[in-house]
């Protein structure tokens, strides 16, 4: 499903030029479950990023479900990565302006499904999740566990077979983040989604069947 | 996907209360000035093109050279013009003549009382099947079978006869009774021609003197319309015209030309009209002004919209990260401008209606405000595509442009750039308003000027009352005329209420009649016919209107010694009187006497014109008078006047002047200028205040973190107040650097339009200067002192 090769990333600060990646290459198969972990610093949500095509990196070339995405239009890959890819944040990141049901609503509007059919599937997830009572509640009204429950639910609401999470857990309590941990577990072996994760926790770490290890923008082999 | 954008847009205006509120006002009160400017401008471009084949109708202009360089323009032409032009030029399809009644009103009696009755007019058989009228009962065609039938507009037929179907009914004059044939519609306020009363031109030629005086090449009276052939050319018609009159007349340089019907409202030159006219510039520079007005506002909005940007930056990031184009987010930022602008459009209306009776008044005007006007949708309708466009377009690009990567790391990338956009902005926004400072400053002191100059008689305590010339038996009998005017002086200085009187031949506030030939004086050139005001007066005129001598003595009462007159000074140096002045032989018509006086020169024209040659004696034909009187007894002094006119005049409707409504009316234009800059001066100062405010607020809120540090190390209030404002009195000294200049240009070519005007000074600009900074300070100052009054504690432990 992705493969990385040759990934460099950089930048220029005065003469000195500091690498954020060095040369990772890197393959990740569909339905795997990937966890990255490494100290601050060591390049993993850069790396994150590029796989989730919010960023570029400096050289190297990338391949998702088989198209080079450098070689791409803009036009195309920002089709392939709304119906591919998910994020979920550690700050979660919802719109307070939008009510939860907005909140989750929103990618399908970016993917110009009918309103019928999107408020069928919105129906679908918050049910999923158990988040019916709240959905006319906006995010400042909900606890951080429930606004990451939201995230996820707005992550995976365009069905994307991908799924990338950076720090999902950073902000929460140990039982809230064990609950997104199973939520994730049941997702990567029911549904059969892709996920990769960044974290800093071990025990979050072993839900994914692969580890990758990055330090000073290397993995570690 | 529109009814998201538009929820989460509501959502949005309603959350940022403060900056809705500023933004919804200042759109709607630069909305209300837009409208209600454009309203005005369509109706003044609109002028007269409502008659059907507008474009083929011309008025006639004759130009009658009376010296060499000095030029006459006339829109009268002789009666007898319009036939033989039918006659004799083949492109001629019609004529049309009207003869306006300003002068001589139409007198109406009405159960014995007397009352002149304006806005009449005599008008040929032609004039309703040349122009469009729409009748409302009766017919037309029979109005030009008898001199005694009379056509009035619907408001003057209800004035008159109240409710009820004025057609069939009577109208007695003093001398006829007039038969109603129409009564068609009010003229609309387009029209050149505002007259509500028609009476055929036979009516007027029933008189048999009036009949041999109008039938000949030497009168013009009558405006005189023709309506050309589909194929005519205007330009050949023209070069016919003159040909004619020429061969009429026999002169060789009188020159006829053709106005176009549309072009009529916007004539310049004219020595006189009978119809309204307008300097097509003013529509311009207030065009201008309008659209002006509007910019301000929307960049108040595009001023807070985008300083609020970096809070909306991490709504558009998490939106670009789930899936939104630029184009869905651009979308949604216009939806939002355009929501905006609907919103101001609702306290638009609100304002328009209340704004509107006022406007009418500055311009004269009657607009409405209907619902159903296509005009008005049509108007609110630009107002929004306007705001919505310029409001939408920056803010929209910003916003949809962010990089969502950068926002979550917090990289304000695009802050500084577009700092320097909004201080842009704010520069052209107060340049605006600086300007129209200096403006108002220099046109209130340019009026004030005009009135400290006319300011040698009290203008507001002499009232002016004109003795009709037929009162005492016309020509034939100047003995009698004199000895009756006599008697109404002495019987009016009789009242304690009445301080002095005074008779004169014309006004003394804007005397425009002008007189060529018929003058001579020793050194004069055969051909030298230079255009003089002749002006008699007794000689109280003198005292009552404070007019100085430069030299030599006033006439006296006594006339039968050698005839005396007196020349102002601009008559001397343009009439090139032999020097010593005094005892030059000088003659006026069959008059021959000597320059006994030479007068200082003073105001007798508007202010526009320039002093002219003028020369006054004492001629007992003279029917106006002048009365002063006692101070605070206006009421009792009116009664008795009017007292006197019915024990001595009772044959004749009694009207009066006070000299200050009439000195007003010759400045009308220029007030209504001055008043509407002012309006439009407040307008932009608030709408600029307004901005400032918001951007202020936003600054402080943005910097509370800082200010509430900067407080924990000791900061003063004065220091936190320096802190806010120091950025935004820069931008507003800039502003006004920039409009002085401009302001400058702008306020010297309208000076030029009057003959006397003031010099702009230095302190104008100080003044304008002293008062934008003083109102930025102001404004700045209620956020900033706010901001640094607050408990430093609260706010950082909030962060």
């Amino acid at each position: 499903m992705i493969q990385l090769e040759k990934i460099f990333k950089w930048v220029n600060a005065g003469n000195n030029r500091t690498f954020l990646l060095k040369d990772i290459n890197l393959t990740i198969n569909e339905g795997e479950f990937v966890s990255v972990m490494g100290p601050s610093g060591s390049g993993k949500s850069t790396l994150l990023n590029i796989i989730g095509m919010l960023d570029e990196p400096s050289e190297g070339s990338y391949h998702f479900l088989g198209n080079d995405v450098y070689k791409m239009k803009e036009k195309q890959r920002s089709q392939l990565y709304k119906e591919n890819i998910g994020f979920v944040f550690q700050a979660y990141h919802l719109i307070d302006e939008l009510t939860v049901y907005e909140n989750i609503e929103t990618p399908l509007l970016y993917q110009n499904i009918k309103s019928s059919e999107r408020q069928a599937i919105v129906a679908d997830m918050l049910d999923r999740f158990n988040i019916v009572g709240k959905k006319d509640l906006f995010p400042s009204q909900l606890s951080g566990g429930q606004q990451q429950l939201v995230g996820v639910a707005r992550a995976l609401i365009a069905k994307p077979k991908l799924l990338l999470a950076d720090e999902p857990t950073g902000n929460l309590n140990s039982k809230q983040g064990e609950e997104i941990m199973e939520l994730f577990r049941q997702l990567n072996q029911e549904s059969g989604t892709t996920i990769i994760q960044v974290t800093h926790s071990e025990k979050n770490a072993e839900y994914g069947q692969r580890i990758i290890h990055l330090l000073d923008g290397r993995i570690e082999k | 996907m529109i009814k998201t954008d538009i929820k989460t847009s509501l959502r949005t205006i309603l959350k940022q209360k403060k900056t809705t509120i500023i933004n919804i006002v200042g759109l709607s009160i630069g909305m209300t000035a837009a409208i209600l400017i454009l309203f005005w401008v369509q109706n003044e471009k609109s002028y007269d093109r409502y008659h059907a084949d507008a474009d083929r109708i011309y008025r006639i202009t004759n130009h009658l050279t009376v010296s060499s360089g000095d030029t006459w323009v006339w829109e009268n032409s002789p009666l007898i013009y319009a036939d033989a032009a039918k006659r004799e030029i083949p492109e001629i399809e019609n004529t049309a003549r009207l003869y306006s009644a300003a002068w001589n009103p139409l007198i109406i009696n009405r159960n014995g009382t007397l009352m002149k009755e304006h806005g009449g007019a005599y008008v040929d058989s032609n004039w309703f099947s040349m122009f469009s009228y729409k009748v409302l009962s009766g017919s037309l065609a029979s109005f030009n079978r008898h001199p005694n039938n009379i056509i009035l507009t619907e408001s003057r037929a209800k004035k008159l006869f109240g409710n009820s179907d004025a057609v069939g009914k009577s109208l007695l004059s003093d001398t006829m009774s007039y038969t109603v044939q129409a009564v068609v519609a009010d003229n609309p306020t387009n029209s050149s021609f505002q007259f509500d009363i028609f009476i055929p031109i036979e009516a007027r030629l029933a008189d048999k003197d009036t009949r041999n005086d109008e039938n000949d090449w030497g009168n013009f009276n009558y405006l005189t319309f023709v309506k050309l052939r589909p194929t005519a050319k205007s330009k050949q018609t023209e070069a016919k015209l003159t040909a004619l009159i020429r061969k009429s007349k026999l002169e060789s340089d009188i020159k006829s030309s053709l106005t176009a019907l549309p072009d009529m409202h916007f004539e310049t030159g004219l020595q006189s009209s009978a119809t309204r006219h307008i300097n097509e510039n003013t529509i311009h520079v207030f065009s201008l002004l309008g659209i002006l007005l509007l910019l301000m506002a929307c960049i108040n909005y595009v001023n807070l919209t985008t300083a609020r940007a970096s809070l909306r930056a991490k709504e558009v990031s998490i939106r670009k990260i789930v899936g939104a184009g630029r184009k869905e987010l651009f979308l949604q930022f216009i939806t939002e401008s355009f929501l905006m602008s609907l919103l101001s459009v609702v306290l638009t209306l609100v304002l328009l209606r209340l704004s509107l009776p006022m406007f009418n008044k500055i311009t004269d005007n009657h607009f409405i405000l209907a619902l159903n006007d296509i005009l008005l949708w049509k108007l609110i309708g630009l107002a929004i595509l306007a705001t919505t466009v310029l409001n939408g377009i920056y803010p929209a690009l910003l916003l949809s442009s962010f990089n969502p990567l950068h926002v979550f790391r917090g990289i304000g990338l695009l802050r500084i750039r577009d700092a320097y956009f909004r201080k842009t902005l704010v520069v052209v926004q107060f340049s605006i308003a600086v300007g129209l400072i200096i403006g108002t400053i220099v046109i209130f002191n340019q009026m004030q000027y005009i009135q400290r100059s006319n300011s040698g008689y009290n203008k507001s305590q002499i009232v002016n009352v004109i003795v009709p010339w037929k009162a005492f038996g016309g020509y034939e009998a100047a003995e009698k005329q004199k000895s009756g005017m006599n008697s109404i002086v002495q019987q009016l200085k009789a009242e304690s209420s009445i301080a002095e009187v005074s008779v004169a031949q014309d006004n003394m506030v804007n005397n425009l009649s002008l007189s060529s030939g018929g003058f001579d004086w020793d050194g004069r050139p055969e051909d030298f016919k230079p255009s003089i005001t002749r002006f008699s007066a007794d000689t109280n005129f003198r005292k009552m209107f404070n007019i100085q001598l430069a030299e030599g003595e006033w006439y006296t009462e006594d006339l039968s010694s050698v005839k005396k007159f007196l020349l102002n000074e601009t008559a001397v140096k343009e009439l090139n009187i032999r020097k010593p002045a005094l005892g030059q032989r000088f003659v006026v018509g069959k008059d021959t006497g000597i320059i006994s006086g030479v007068i200082k020169d003073f105001h007798f024209k508007s202010m526009h014109d320039k002093i002219s040659p003028l020369v006054m004696y004492n001629d007992p034909w003279r029917f106006q008078l002048f009365i002063q009187v006692q101070p605070g007894q206006n009421a009792k002094a009116l009664a008795a006047i009017e007292k006197i006119w019915k024990a001595n005049l009772s044959k004749f409707p009694f009207e009066y002047w006070f000299l200050d409504e009439m000195f007003n009316s010759v400045y009308a234009t220029d007030n209504r200028i001055s008043t509407l800059v002012l309006i439009f001066c407040g307008i932009a100062l608030f709408i600029s205040a307004l901005g400032l405010f918001g951007l202020t607020a936003f600054t402080a809120e943005r910097k509370t973190r800082e200010i509430g540090i900067r407080k924990v190390l000791g900061a003063s209030v004065f220091n936190i107040v320096t802190l806010l404002s120091r950025e935004f009195i820069l931008l507003v000294t800039l502003s006004i650097l920039i409009a002085i200049p401009l302001a400058l240009m702008m306020m010297n070519s309208w000076l030029n339009n009057f003959a006397y005007r003031i010099n702009i000074g230095i302190w104008i600009f100080a003044l304008a200067a002293a008062l934008a900074l003083l109102i930025a300070l102001a404004t700045i100052s209620l956020q900033a002192v706010k901001a640094a009054l607050a408990n430093p504690v609260k706010n950082l432990r909030t962060e």
